[in-house]
């Protein structure tokens, strides 16, 4: 089992690594992009500008959680010779598995983005928690979608359509998942745990589709 | 081996294997048919990709989904292959080292020594994207070898390639022969007749022929005759021209009848046999 486990994230290593410079968006988005877009938020800002730093963090975190999931689940379902990989992998090595170690990679990252925010504001951990779980749904739509289409395009654009939406135009619409111009607190993350919920439902889905994925169909 | 009993296969309505019976030793099988015959989702089935919906696939007297040693023993080389364009090719090996098992400090021995078997040792930190179509086909027979497979499966291995690329392609499957059940699906039967031991005709999803290349040949035995074009027409019966050819002018006939004819007949080839047998000439 142990040499099964470090078999899983040498794999995982590997498939990083052949996205190349398609690996380095996320982190770029991160460390560069998210920060920068606070810092500018801050200076040009009065007052309490945690409003605006939680707005630009659920505008690009939980969009690009799913980038890395979908660049690795192309690798299954549009490269050549997917099939092989279907008939190499056991039962245990699940795709399902793979976007559940990829969402946590992606929080180590984001975890590092809260530490600075942490030094800039008050209550940023709340705001952390919706975000993680706005991250795992947008991986498990991600994945639900891709192994519904057997397509990773498809649920890319729908992942930055859904986002772009319902961040920038329908701010308060009951089908985001998002939480703009609120406050973050214990009671806030109500919404947060209905979207956890949703979000295990789709990996439900998912995994139900991928276990039938090349059973019985050409 | 591998034993397959009364395996059928449907996708909704339409049913691609029929009631499909074989057993399978350590030897070198050609799987032989047109396009469309069922013979990829034969070795997807074989493979364990797909659930046949009646019968079942017995891998040393236990079905492949209970068998412990089915998927260390298989190497597997599908139609389409090349993933991972932008790893080397030794990085590529070594995930499907890491999918199939293979410990660790044995992979890279592993690794050397399948690129080796197919000549492909000075390619290893090429990326996968820079191979040649043949480099490409080689590599898919290298990461099936990898962990000392006992059974593999070859889906279309020489389609596209050029013929020094099939000759080297050839030669590899005749140096991993030993104590290895290796079947290779095909529609060109120069290659089943470079290097397989048996043969294995399906149509429309049936088996029409298992049996030696030597037994295949000899359906055609007093069915196959030259004729000049012209001379064509007069073949009696039930008949199939193979191929025309031009000698010194002159065109010619190929001919597979049915009947004994005016003619002197030939010596049959497998292509022959082949033909006999799926035109119904046999």
């Amino acid at each position: 089992m142990p040499g099964e486990r470090l078999g899983i994230m040498r794999r995982l290593y590997l498939e990083l690594k052949n996205q190349q410079f398609y690996y380095f968006v996320p982190p770029v988005v991160l460390f560069i992009v998210v920060p920068l877009a606070v810092l500018a938020a801050i200076k040009n800002g009065a007052g309490d500008n945690f409003p605006e730093c939680a707005f630009i963090a659920q505008l690009f975190i939980p969009s690009f959680a799913a980038w890395w999931p979908l660049l690795t689940l192309k690798e299954y379902l549009n490269s050549p010779g997917r099939e092989l990989l279907f008939v190499y992998k056991s039962g245990r090595d699940s795709l399902l598995l793979k976007m559940i170690f990829l969402w946590t990679l992606y929080l180590l990252h984001v975890l590092i983005v809260f530490i600075y925010f942490a030094y800039v504001f008050d209550y940023v951990w709340f705001l952390f928690i919706a975000i993680t779980i706005q991250s795992m749904f947008m991986i498990a739509l991600g994945y639900f979608l891709s192994l519904l289409f057997h397509n990773t395009f498809v649920p890319l654009i729908v992942n930055f359509s859904y986002t772009s939406i319902f961040v920038l135009v329908l701010l308060y619409s009951p089908l985001s998942i998002f939480q703009i111009g609120t406050s973050f607190n214990a009671g806030s993350l109500d919404k947060s745990t209905f979207v956890g919920v949703i979000a295990l439902i789709l990996f439900y889905g998912g995994y139900q589709l991928e276990k039938h994925l090349y059973k019985n169909s050409i | 081996m591998l034993t397959l009993k009364n395996l059928s296969k449907r996708f909704k309505s339409k049913e691609v294997l029929h009631s499909i019976n074989l057993r399978l030793d350590t030897k070198v099988y050609g799987l032989l048919g047109a396009n469309g015959a069922g013979k990829t989702t034969l070795m997807r089935c074989m493979a364990g990709l797909y659930e046949p919906q009646q019968g079942e696939i017995l891998y040393n007297d236990e079905p492949l989904h209970k068998s412990k040693s089915f998927r260390q023993d298989l190497g597997y080389l599908p139609q389409a292959f090349g993933m991972f364009q932008e790893l080397t090719l030794y990085e590529m090996m070594d995930y499907i080292c890491s999918l199939k098992n293979i410990a660790k400090s044995k992979c890279a021995f592993e690794i050397t020594q399948a690129l080796t078997s197919v000549n492909l040792e000075n390619k290893a930190g090429d990326r996968i994207k820079t191979l040649s179509g043949g480099m490409l086909r080689r590599a898919g027979i290298a990461q099936a070898i990898l962990g000392g497979t006992k059974l593999i499966l070859l889906d279309e291995p020489t389609a596209g390639l050029d013929p020094g690329e099939r000759a080297r392609f050839k030669n590899a499957v005749s140096e991993l022969k030993k104590d290895r059940m290796i079947l290779m699906s095909t529609h060109i039967v120069e290659d089943i007749d470079a290097c397989c031991d048996s043969v294995i005709v399906i149509d429309s999803g049936n088996v029409l022929f298992y049996g030696s290349c030597e037994e295949l040949r000899n359906i055609a035995i007093d069915k196959v005759y030259i004729v000049k074009s012209a001379d064509s027409d007069s073949i009696d019966g039930d008949k199939f021209i193979l191929k025309i050819n031009e000698l010194e002018g002159e065109i010619y006939h190929r001919v597979l009848a049915r009947g004994k004819q005016d003619y002197q007949s030939e010596k049959p080839t497998l292509e022959d046999g082949y033909m006999c047998l799926v035109k119904g000439l046999a």
